[in-house]
């Protein structure tokens, strides 16, 4: 018993604590506003392929708390417990592709799209920052 | 506030409740030394999540959202092995208790589960404990009203670790026998629900894709948002809509655990539960 808690304790720390946390990020980013609303998940939203920082805030929407980005039924990458006024980001490197958002909870648009592509004619949502401020 | 509150209710309590458990099961078995290990290790799991929280936020460094999901799988599955045990510890001493000899056996059995018990408890503060540090600091940097919204955040937390410290004095003062005919059947339902939620943190960790439709929509029992849903899911790891695989796993856990439990431990020893349980329906 205590061996295998050795080995609990030792994985943990690798997979915990000695993440590659946000290293070497590339100097050009795309950052996303996305607002959850009591809808659930914005408007379809077209990105360019790279790295991309999704600024995940809750206007007052109580029923949902959670933005997911999902590709063929895999969690690519997610944020959690943003009740309203809280603000949370997380950053993914994403290639061209059509992904889902899901914001569980939501009352009309529980899931949404994402479109991840070379040549988008006109990214509205897109805006070109340094490197993300967290 | 409220909205604030309900999460840190539901995220407090998924560490309180194990703490809890663990600390009125080593209380009964008097294990004072593993006791106090098992607090000092509480403590210690709760600094260390308060210090990553904070570094998190002034190194304006996001949480590893996907490392927290593969630590939450891991440290719930040890939680499923460590609670079933207890189940099974407590289903064979419910009809030996008097048997001094056998008791005699178990406490040189137990001296050394119980620091491993109390190593659970750490684990499990420090399973919740980094995101919950991370969305309390979140909470007290929000954009409207921090400090209400803060203090909800706070105050659920609170809340979760009274309840917690309510389940451990609830457990420590109904006598020996009932503490183990009561707890067997309740830790069954948790060791499930812990089994489901690591199969969703498994799925959020990225490593478990398969069976991820809709198997039931609960949101009328475990509405979103509700206290009733952080008491709930912080408990008894109910979602609101569970996939196929998290019911699988529920069903598969929780049935015949419970019919174990509520078998007679020896032949002999009459029977004083009927054979159909109830309880083996999932979560209606």
């Amino acid at each position: 018993m205590r061996r295998l808690l050795v080995l609990v304790v030792a994985v943990l720390v690798v997979l915990g604590f000695a993440v590659p946390a946000g290293a070497a990020r590339p100097a050009k980013s795309q950052t996303i506003a996305v607002k959850l609303t009591p809808d659930g998940c914005p408007k379809p939203i077209k990105i360019k392929p790279g790295s991309v920082t999704f600024k995940v805030s809750n206007d007052g929407a109580d029923n949902v708390s959670e933005f997911e980005v999902l590709q063929g039924g895999k969690i690519v990458g997610e944020v959690e417990n943003i009740a309203p006024g809280l603000q949370r980001s997380f950053t993914l490197k994403l290639k061209a592709g059509e992904y889902v958002t899901y914001c569980p909870g939501g009352d009309t648009r529980e899931k949404g799209e994402l479109t991840v592509a070379a040549a988008v004619a006109k990214p509205a949502t897109t805006t070109t920052t340094a490197p993300p401020s967290g | 506030m409220l909205p604030t509150f309900v999460i840190g209710l539901r995220e407090g309590l998924e560490a309180a409740l194990i703490v809890g458990i663990v600390a009125a099961f080593l209380r009964q078995r008097e294990q004072t030394k593993a006791f106090r290990w098992m607090w000092i290790g509480v403590l210690g799991a709760v600094v260390l999540c308060a210090a990553g929280g904070i570094g998190l936020h002034l190194a304006s460094e996001q949480l590893p959202q996907r490392q927290q999901e593969q630590l939450e799988t891991i440290v719930g599955l040890v939680a499923v092995a460590m609670i079933t045990w207890m189940i099974v510890w407590v289903h064979n001493h419910a009809a030996t208790l008097k048997d001094d000899l056998q008791l005699r056996a178990d406490v040189a059995l137990i001296a050394g589960s119980g620091a491993a018990l109390a190593f659970m408890a750490f684990l499990a503060v420090l399973r919740e404990g980094l995101e919950t540090a991370v969305f309390l600091v979140a909470a007290f940097d929000a954009s409207t009203r921090p400090a209400l919204t803060g203090t909800g955040a706070a105050l659920g937390v609170l809340v979760a670790v009274i309840l917690g410290y309510a389940i451990y004095k609830g457990g420590v003062k109904i006598n020996l026998s009932k503490f183990f005919r009561i707890t067997g059947v309740v830790l069954v339902f948790v060791a499930a629900g812990l089994l489901a939620t690591a199969l969703h943190t498994a799925h959020e960790a990225g490593w478990f894709n398969s069976l991820q439709e809709q198997a039931l929509n609960l949101e009328w029992l475990v509405e979103r948002g509700s206290v009733q849903s952080a008491l709930i899911t912080g408990m008894f790891g109910i979602q609101p809509e569970p996939t196929v695989g998290e019911v699988l796993v529920w069903v598969l856990y929780a049935v015949p655990m419970t019919i174990y439990v509520l078998r007679p431990a020896k032949p002999r020893v009459k029977a004083t539960t009927p054979p159909s349980s109830p309880s083996l329906e999932p979560a209606v």
